[in-house]
């Protein structure tokens, strides 16, 4: 709902968007001819602009920019009226999440990804890969949707949210794969990210599309690696909303 | 207990001031990293070594930071022209958009000047650099002009608020193009450097100045002339923020 009324800007931002893809397709064209040899880490040019494509289109599907609703509604005090009503909120936070990504979905992912496939050949994997695909998205969304959700506590601490939301969404976009395939991170940063839950909001699903060395135990274990996060977090996440339910009714809910 | 209260406040402000220039300076230092993940691959991009692409943009961050400083009121004009805030700047004595943007001093910025002299300095180092006071005025010229031209590009875009809404989302968007243009526009097609030298003028915040600096055997002379760009600029600009300001007060909002 506030979505519709913030048309003008989504246009915004898919055009955007799209511009800047056209611009990552020729800094990686000059990056590929500084190298020596035709693929990096193993991934050719092709491979590391489709990665690319598919990465940032899944960016404006999971971006759930449920943190920024939340200092919304926190600083605001309206929190207050929400948390009275007996659904729990962070459910209901999500359920208006999803209703916005559905939209999206249908008028700029489908689409998006037809066009990719036409342009980019071979284009995105059609094989088993598909049957993992839903599942895979479904827990790359509830992690992405987590980890806002987390952050978002925050606003129920500090007046000056904006500035942490904005270097979280920074650095996620860095670390998570859309501006450089985390194949291409250099070894020792490399194990880290293959511990930490980012790679499982836009890395794994994008080599679920497009990586053709993945086999079905190697997407099994991916899967479960989103899983495990998803747990996690959501167990985090409910100690830490429980918490600040708490420090608000002290300071005079 | 008051003076318990007063320490709290004191402390929460302490604290976000602190979480402000920390943040301001991650990000900061993930664009340098982001940068050195790339040159991790290859080692030249489009004939230009790590550290010329590393002085390019330490030299655009630098130029970024005195509107961090002093016009970081901006990004609420948005939000103040919907909220119908910004009509108590009306009545003031003095230039109205001096006085907006002096309303807002951001000292965490200083953080993200000092890292970027910090960076520029140390590529400066690693290039070999043997500056005299000409080459020293130079900088401080063409310092100054990509810095005027930054900050009129980003009024320009931020006084759409005073014709859209949620305008946030153009910014967030210009801002992640803008990111792309730190690098020798030699990567992009003739349209692109037609775009960014006329019609989005990011060229002269970094390429072209930077060029001029390190890179002056292979100009076109006709760059010497760029100081000519941010006066036209920010005249423009200026003329936008009347015409925005007339407007708003014809609909009587």
């Amino acid at each position: 709902m506030r979505n519709m009324a913030f048309r003008s800007s989504f246009f915004f931002s898919i055009g955007g968007n799209l511009l800047f893809i056209f611009l990552l397709y020729f800094l990686w064209q000059a990056i590929y001819r500084g190298s020596a040899q035709p693929t990096i880490n193993g991934m050719s040019f092709h491979d590391t602009y489709l990665y690319l494509c598919i990465a940032n289109v899944l960016y404006l599907l999971f971006a759930s920019g449920v943190d920024y609703w939340m200092a919304g509604t926190i600083g605001s005090g309206d929190i207050v009226m929400t948390l009275v009503k007996p659904m729990d909120w962070q459910l209901q936070l999500m359920s208006m999440r999803l209703g916005a990504m559905a939209f999206n979905l249908l008028t700029v992912t489908v689409p998006t990804f037809i066009v990719i496939s036409i342009l980019l050949r071979p284009g995105i994997r059609l094989g088993v890969n598909l049957l993992f695909i839903l599942p895979s998205c479904a827990l790359a969304f509830t992690v992405s949707y987590l980890f806002d959700f987390f952050v978002g506590l925050i606003a129920f601490y500090t007046q000056s949210f904006w500035g942490f939301s904005m270097i979280k969404n920074y650095v996620i976009r860095a670390i998570s794969g859309s501006m450089v395939p985390l194949a291409l991170f250099p070894g020792a940063l490399r194990t880290v990210m293959d511990w930490l839950p980012f790679k499982a909001i836009y890395d794994i699903p994008t080599r679920l599309l497009m990586d053709r060395s993945l086999d079905a135990a190697g997407m099994l274990s991916a899967l479960a690696f989103q899983a495990a996060w998803a747990i996690i977090l959501f167990l985090a996440s409910r100690l830490a909303f429980n918490r600040s339910i708490q420090r608000v009714m002290i300071h005079g809910g | 207990m008051l003076a318990s209260q007063n320490i709290k406040v004191r402390l929460q402000y302490r604290f976000d001031f602190f979480m402000g220039v920390a943040g301001m300076i991650i990000v900061n230092l993930s664009q340098f990293f982001f940068i050195w993940l790339i040159f991790g691959s290859v080692p030249v991009l489009a004939g230009w070594s790590f550290y010329e692409i590393f002085f390019l943009h330490g030299f655009v961050m630098l130029a970024g930071s005195f509107e961090y400083l002093f016009f970081d009121h901006l990004w609420q004009l948005n939000e103040d022209i919907m909220g119908g805030v910004f009509t108590r700047y009306y009545l003031r004595p003095m230039n109205m958009l001096f006085y907006y943007m002096a309303e807002v001093l951001n000292l965490k910025a200083v953080g993200y000047l000092i890292v970027s002299i910090g960076g520029l300095v140390y590529a400066g180092s690693m290039l070999r650099l043997q500056w005299g006071l000409p080459e020293i005025l130079l900088f401080l010229l063409f310092l100054t002009n990509a810095s005027v031209v930054s900050l009129s590009i980003d009024m320009i875009i931020g006084f759409m608020g005073f014709w859209f809404r949620g305008t946030i989302f153009l910014t967030m968007a210009m801002g992640n193009i803008s990111n792309m243009t730190r690098y020798p526009m030699t990567i992009y097609g003739r349209v692109f450097r037609f775009l960014f030298t006329f019609v989005l003028p990011y060229a002269f915040i970094g390429f072209y100045p930077v060029q001029i600096l390190l890179r002056s055997h292979e100009i076109n002379p006709i760059l010497y002339a760029s100081p000519l760009v941010g006066v036209l600029l920010f005249s423009l600009a200026y003329l936008v923020w009347k015409k925005g300001v007339d407007s708003y007060s014809g609909t009587g909002t």
